[in-house]
């Protein structure tokens, strides 16, 4: 080989690598702009049937949202038609439009954070995790909406909504969104049937749980105790922050330290070790996520299952479900001293900080959590919602027999953690709690780790 | 040492017939060579006694062995490709050791013999080398020592020296020969030029779409040719054949340009095959070209000559048809020019003008 | 004047327009992540105001156990899956090319098929395969009467990096054998019908012909598959979430996760800039190895 080709081979050689290398890990800024690279957004056009010519130009306000607003589910229109019909009728010169996000939470969000970064104007309105909340605003990227500075919320309108959950999108002082739009909120079910053969009651206590689960299994062979979702990933830590704070323990303390290793929470997480350990819930929970962990109860082979109201409106379809009117859905137990707490996983609205057209968006932010929008919502989706009046409203609760109990729940709601650092803290726990109901790591190295690389995180 | 027997064989690739009921009988120790035009089997016959083509019928005897059902690696046959087929990766002397190590030959046996096939083939310099650094005669004799270093019953050679030039070719030709006699190996060559098919073979056999044409020594099929075909493929260039009617009163032989006696040994067959039309062929080596009319000689006009060397290729044009001569290179004619042209009858072939078949002498 | 341009010259010429391509869509990305993993940066902060703070973000990294954790994890998966993937891709290689050409193209078919499947629908059958109630590997492993209960796949550490790497050599096996299937069509085939009359039975034809011929094949094959496996992500993260605990999180995951998720581009940079030194440092050592070998044709 000569020098010169040696020298050529070499080059390429590296050049080959490299590009190789690089193409994988090495994210960059010049990757964060190509917004289409990311996601693929579909916009969508609605004709708004005109019965009046408007001679002016319309505004046209976007929101974006997962392709649930394109769907109904019962005796109402989809939420984004619901929409464009009551800003049609109150402000004909706005025009709705929806950008349909992905159903991915993980990409959804960062897709957000490429536009963000882009500046870009074209979204108004975004449909957000509670837990993006504080990111976003921490970041500058939200409108506030009680800050004396136009645009504010017209404090009618927040006035009917539930104030634990305007207090979940506050962040610093500052009310950042309106939520939830859609909300869900874990809670426990257990089965009505058996409990009352055995003579219990519905269980109060954690400790109350083990005691029933432990009586009915020896009774009846072939039963699983509990079950919950114990995958690696956000639907652990949902549980985890039940039963923190159901046993008394809290996120952060006062000085915003991490408050996860406090004894509390030592007891919360040594629980749910044993609960494993102890064959009450079978080791495969670190395996599922809510949608398995689910499968054991609705088959009829679980006890007790903890998760999303959600599967209130098919446990009593005989086509779905084994367990029909057999079953009983309660807010989880709490030890003595503990809040009996559901994670509330919600999406609420917010307007962007770098939307071109914030008063209109406003506008139609105020008419989506106005009664009538919120009450064709839970016709068509029946969620965990913001505004009060639904809960109680009688075509509602014609259409879903189930709302007094969802109402029960939805009083226990916990507010998200509240920090911009949130994706990292819930990955940091998912972490240490999996390897704690694995096996792989104690306890309370786990949640000393948890807490060390928490504050690392958020500066403390 | 043992002779190869193939009887019956028939080979079909879909339905074209490579093979066609081939039987024949390769001597012990000698060397057969095997011509005929291309794609007329040769390579698939090869390939069938090695083992690497199953026949679609028939048998192959090695020695007295029935084969068909032993795969190559136990035939002991040693086979020179075409395209030598050296492994690229190893060296020459891992190429010669190949076969050796294949059969679990002792490291220093192996060495000893690989080392005396190099020497015999004057190899021993290039042993380190891989085959990209050989010349096409390097390669050449790397491919030979591959099969003559574990002493074979068989060689099959698949025209070794097609891609050689013309004087290492002539060389390699003669050291092959040379090896093959001294090892005594029984020797199937392939090849389609004629010229090393004549100097080389012990025993020539032609094959022509699949079937064997005339099996025999290179003389004998030189000079009395079976058919049209061995007559026209055997001998360079070609022999030149007219067609003629039969006068067998006067026993002559008339072309539509001239008249000659037949040969007397073909009398008796003209007249008991009693047809009135015969192809007469005649090796451009056997026509006389005279300036002057002689008794008995036939008008031509020079067409092309083309000189070779010591000898002149004249093409000549007798009665419409074209005929070549070999002449001395002290007769010049030019084109155009007329001149005689005379044949000793005795050099003269006659074959059957319907089936193409020589005609029996006395 | 004629300017007479000597051959690699001109190669150089034509190669010149890509070799700028990639300087700068790659290299300049490069050191410009290079130059961000000297800062802090966030998402939640103003850029310009952010300080240059030398290495503090790979003190970080460095001090990171759940970094060498990952990394210890990352380089034995990436062994045993391009070892595994070369075994089985040679395997299926040699299956189709030694059948009939009809056969070898409906193999070929069955083989693509796992590559071609998004990753993100791979990891899905194989969560359900591994799934330890409806599982298929639990079910089969409980009827041969080999344990009572189905294996918790995905949560026994030493299971989930098995299960893991099972899955990826299931799914990579097929490019493999795409590759070694182009390097077996080149092989002559003369050669090998040299090596048969040479006396050579299938195994040693095999380790003697076929093998070292197809080595320059293999270790190209292996260098590229090695470097995916050095960056595989959705796979196992759809298997596994990178669990049990951080058992099985991967090197790639955490510049992904620092930069995307968690919006801390400067730390996220510098372990971008970090699995890419380990990436292009294994890579140059492996290379520096088999350079012979590459090149036996010469
Ligand atoms: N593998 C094959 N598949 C189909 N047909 C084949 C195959 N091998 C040979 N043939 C056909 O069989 C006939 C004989 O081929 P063969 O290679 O034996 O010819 P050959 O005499 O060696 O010719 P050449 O002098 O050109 O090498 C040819 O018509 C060829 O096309
Ligand atoms: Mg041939």
């Amino acid at each position: 080989m000569s020098r010169e080709r040696k020298w050529l081979v070499g080059i390429c050689i590296l050049v080959v690598l490299a590009t190789l290398a690089a193409c994988g890990p090495t994210p960059t800024p010049q990757v964060i702009k190509e917004k289409e690279t990311v996601v693929v957004p579909v916009k969508e056009t609605v004709t708004v049937k005109e019965t009046v010519v408007v001679p002016q130009e319309k505004t046209t306000v976007t929101i974006a949202y997962n392709q649930y607003f394109n769907m109904t589910f019962g005796p109402a229109d989809p939420p984004i038609v619901a929409i464009k019909k009551a800003v049609e009728s109150k402000y004909p010169n706005i025009k709705v439009e929806l950008l349909v996000t992905s159903t991915e939470a993980k990409t959804w969000h960062d897709m957000y954070t490429t536009w963000f970064m882009a500046k870009d104007p074209t979204v108004d309105i975004l449909g957000v995790g509670g837990y993006w909340t504080a990111e976003f605003a921490e970041a500058g990227w939200l409108e506030p909406l009680n800050d004396g500075v136009a645009p504010d919320v017209d404090p009618k309108i927040t006035a009917k909504l539930i104030p634990a959950y305007l207090e979940a999108h506050t962040y610093k002082g500052k009310l950042m969104g309106l939520g939830p739009w859609w909300g869900g909120i874990g809670g426990l079910y257990y089965r009505k049937d058996l409990l009352e053969k055995y003579g219990f009651k519905p269980p109060q206590t954690y400790d109350d749980v083990v005691t029933i689960a432990k009586t009915i299994m020896a009774k009846e062979p072939g039963m699983t105790g509990w079950t919950w979702s114990g995958k690696k990933d956000v639907a652990l830590v949902n549980r985890w922050f039940e039963y923190l704070y159901g046993f008394g323990g809290k996120y952060f303390d006062d000085a915003g330290k991490c408050a996860m290793n406090s004894p509390q929470a030592l007891a919360a997480l040594e629980y749910m070790v044993n609960l494993i350990k102890d064959g009450i819930s079978p080791a495969e929970v670190a395996t599922w996520k809510e949608e398995d962990s689910m499968v054991r109860f609705v088959s009829g082979q679980a006890i007790f299952h903890t998760g999303r109201q959600d599967m209130l409106f098919w446990l009593d379809n005989p086509e779905k479900s084994k367990v029909v009117g057999k079953w009983g859905f309660i807010p989880n137990p709490a030890q003595p001293g503990g809040r009996r707490s559901g994670t509330y996983e919600g999406w609420a609205f917010a307007i962007s900080k770098f939307s071109d057209s914030k008063d209109a968006a406003l506008k139609v932010l105020e008419v989506m959590f106005d009664f009538p929008v919120q009450k064709e919502l839970n016709l068509s989706q029946g969620p965990v919602q913001a505004h009060m009046d639904v809960y109680t409203d009688p075509d509602v609760i014609k259409n879903n027999p189930n709302m007094p109990l969802i109402e029960e729940i939805a009083k226990t709601a916990l507010a998200p953690l509240s920090s911009p650092q949130y994706p990292e803290i819930a990955d940091i726990l998912a972490e240490e709690i999996h390897a704690a109901i694995t096996g792989l790591k104690a306890p309370k190295a786990a949640l000393t780790d948890a807490c060390a690389r928490i504050d690392l995180a958020t500066g403390h | 040492m043992a002779g190869v027997r193939v009887e019956g064989l028939l080979k079909k690739f879909g339905n074209v017939t490579a093979l066609d009921h081939v039987s024949l009988e390769f001597e012990d120790g000698q060397l057969t060579v095997l011509v005929g035009p291309s794609g007329c089997g040769k390579t698939t016959l090869l390939r069938i006694i090695a083992g690497l083509e199953d026949a679609t019928g028939g048998s192959v005897f090695i020695g007295h062995e029935a084969v068909n059902q032993v795969p190559p690696w136990e035939r002991n046959i040693a086979m020179v490709f075409q395209s030598y087929a050296l492994y690229p990766h190893m060296t020459v002397f891992d190429n010669i050791a190949f076969p050796l190590r294949a059969r679990k030959i002792s490291k220093a046996e192996v060495k000893q013999r690989v080392e005396q096939t190099a020497a015999l083939l004057g190899l021993s310099e290039l042993l380190q080398r891989k085959p990209r650094q050989l010349s096409g005669g390097q390669m050449q004799r790397v491919a030979l020592g591959r099969a003559i270093v574990r002493k074979p019953e068989v060689f099959l050679m698949d025209e070794p020296l097609s891609n050689l030039d013309a004087k290492l070719r002539v060389e390699m030709r003669a050291e092959l020969k040379r090896l093959q006699k001294d090892l005594g190996v029984t020797t199937i060559y392939v090849t389609h030029d004629q010229a090393e098919a004549m100097t080389m073979a012990d025993k020539l056999v032609v094959m022509r779409g699949g079937v064997i044409q005339q099996m025999g020594e290179p003389e004998e099929v030189y000079s009395h040719p079976r058919n049209t075909f061995v007559g026209g493929f055997i001998g360079s260039p070609a022999m030149n054949f007219i067609r003629c009617s039969v006068d067998c009163a006067e026993a002559e032989l008339h072309a539509p340009d001239f008249q000659c006696k037949a040969p007397s040994r073909f009398v008796e067959a003209l007249r008991r095959r009693g047809k009135d039309s015969v192809i007469l062929g005649v090796r451009p080596e056997d026509l006389k070209v005279l300036a002057s009319f002689e008794e008995g000689a036939v008008p031509a006009t020079v067409y092309i000559s083309e000189p070779m060397g010591k000898e002149m290729l004249l093409t000549v044009e007798v009665g419409g048809a074209l005929a070549k001569a070999i002449t001395p290179t002290n007769v010049r004619p030019r084109i155009g020019e007329t001149v005689w042209l005379t044949f000793d009858e005795a050099c003269v072939h006659l074959f059957d003008s319907e089936t193409d078949e020589a005609l029996p002498t006395e | 004047m004629k300017i007479r341009l000597r051959e690699p010259t001109i190669a150089f010429l034509f190669l010149l327009p890509a070799f700028i391509g990639v300087i700068v869509f790659y290299y300049y990305q490069i050191v410009q992540t290079g130059i961000y993993s000297l800062h802090n940066l966030q998402h939640t902060a103003d850029w310009q105001t952010q300080p240059f703070v030398w290495f503090k973000n790979y003190a970080t990294v460095f001090r990171s156990t759940y970094f060498w954790q990952s990394l210890r994890f990352t380089v034995y998966f990436t062994f045993m899956a391009t070892v595994l993937e070369l075994a089985v891709g040679l395997g299926m290689a040699m299956a189709t090319f030694w059948v009939s050409r009809w056969l070898g193209g409906i193999l070929r078919a069955i083989i693509i098929m796992p590559w071609v499947i998004p990753p993100i629908i791979n990891a899905m059958i194989w969560r359900w395969l591994f799934h330890a109630d409806v599982g298929l590997f639990g079910y089969i492993l409980v009827s041969l009467g080999l344990v009572d209960k189905p294996p918790l796949f995905l949560t026994e550490p030493m299971l989930a990096v098995h299960s893991v790497i099972f899955a990826d050599v299931w799914k990579n096996s097929s490019i493999m054998a795409i590759f070694l299937l182009g390097g077996l069509a080149a092989i002559p085939a003369d050669i090998y019908d040299a090596a048969k009359v040479d006396g050579a039975r299938s195994w040693f034809r095999f380790r003697k012909v076929t093998l070292p011929m197809l080595l320059p094949t293999i270790l190209v094959a292996l260098l590229f598959r090695g470097i995916d496996a050095l960056r595989t992500f959705d796979l196992i993260y759809g298997l596994t979430g990178g669990g049990p605990g951080t058992v099985t999180e991967t090197l790639s995951s955490f510049a992904y996760k620092y930069y995307f998720t968690y919006g801390k581009f400067g730390l996220g940079s510098a372990y971008a800039i970090v699995v890419f030194a380990i990436i292009v440092g294994l890579a140059a050592v492996y290379l520096s190895r088999i350079r012979r070998n590459m090149r036996f044709k010469e």
